[in-house]
């Protein structure tokens, strides 16, 4: 896909499916993010809206009813859900112990490679880290300053 | 009392799961700034072992920007960090400039390390937008069934999802050098 082909488009009005992906990706990002508690809210602002304006006002006690039923009466849920959090945070720590095992690997192995490389080993004077202020810096390079020294760390 | 019993069990239940989320995008994190290390390390090892010049612009820009990527995993949220690589990925000088460099890496190890160092993009921006962007595919899947007009199904494009189309298309442009022996 080309990049720079929307930006040289008219600007496009924005409308209701603009507005439904912008909304979605905010739902997404709340999501992503942790914060359960401001979808949950939203969640029930919807379910009261719902009920408001759409259903007819003999059904609302019904619907509230049966909303009130599920959470209370489903001893078996919580049970699942306890289950599932469970199993959630073994896997997220044998998945940590995975990672950080793999590390260790990588750096023993590049310990190793760097003992056997001998007298031709070529020593790096400038350390260069992720430390400190980080320009955003391209993988390619800037054609019109190529030539110009990096202020790199 | 019941009903109010069961709406506390239920704010346990998500602080629960928020603490999940937390903890797994910290994870998330953490794999991915080791990813980036390593791909250093890699072009690291080819200085060390005379097959890279120091100060050769291949070795300047790419450390910088992996050092880039580094700083944003280390310091932003997992969602931020999406939107500034796509942003980063979409800018408007990528498309001219992918030739440039293509033919300036001659080493075949240090375009094998560019080509990982856009999977491991591609890999981040997937990670944190995969429901998103899967959702998004099902949505333009239909709306293109039900010949829909262009402009609707180009309205949900979302930027995660234009991003990493981007750094295939790169990553497909650095394959060629990648048989250069």
């Amino acid at each position: 896909m080309n990049s720079s082909k929307p930006s040289k488009n008219p600007p496009v009005q924005y409308g209701g499916w603009h507005f439904a992906r912008d909304f979605s990706a905010g739902i997404f990002g709340l999501l992503n993010t942790g914060r359960i508690f401001p979808v949950f809210g939203l969640l029930l602002l919807v379910i009261a809206g719902l009920v408001v304006w759409r259903l007819p006002e003999s059904d609302i006690v019904y619907v509230i009813d049966s909303f009130f039923n599920v959470l209370r009466s489903s001893s078996a849920f919580a049970i699942s859900l306890l289950a599932l959090s469970n199993i959630a945070w073994f896997i997220l720590f044998r998945k940590q112990k995975n990672i950080y095992e793999n590390e260790i690997n990588r750096l023993a192995d590049i310990r190793s490679d760097l003992f056997h490389l001998g007298s031709d080993q070529v020593f790096i004077k400038n350390h260069r880290t992720s430390n400190g202020s980080q320009a955003e810096s391209y993988i390619l390079p800037d054609l019109d300053n190529d030539d110009k020294p990096k202020d790199t760390k | 009392m019941t009903a109010l019993i069961s709406l506390l069990i239920g704010t346990f239940v998500l602080y629960i799961l928020f603490l999940q989320i937390r903890e797994s995008n910290e994870l998330t994190r953490t794999k991915f700034r080791f990813r980036y290390f390593a791909l250093r390390d890699r072009l690291a090892m080819l200085v060390a072992a005379g097959r890279l010049k120091e100060d050769s612009w291949e070795y300047q820009h790419i450390v910088e920007t992996l050092n880039f990527h580094i700083s944003a995993v280390e310091r932003l949220s997992l969602s931020r960090i999406t939107d500034v690589l796509a942003d980063y990925h979409l800018s408007s000088k990528e498309e001219q400039q992918v030739k440039v460099l293509r033919n300036k890496i001659g080493d075949k190890d240090v375009a094998k390390i560019v080509v990982d160092y856009m999977e491991t993009t591609y890999d981040l921006i997937n990670c944190n937008s995969r429901v998103q962007i899967a959702l998004m595919r099902v949505i333009e899947q239909y709306l293109r069934n039900e010949n829909a007009p262009q402009s609707r199904v180009e309205a949900i494009a979302t930027t995660p999802n234009r991003a990493l189309s981007t750094i295939r298309s790169h990553q497909n442009a650095f394959e060629p050098g990648l048989a250069v022996v």
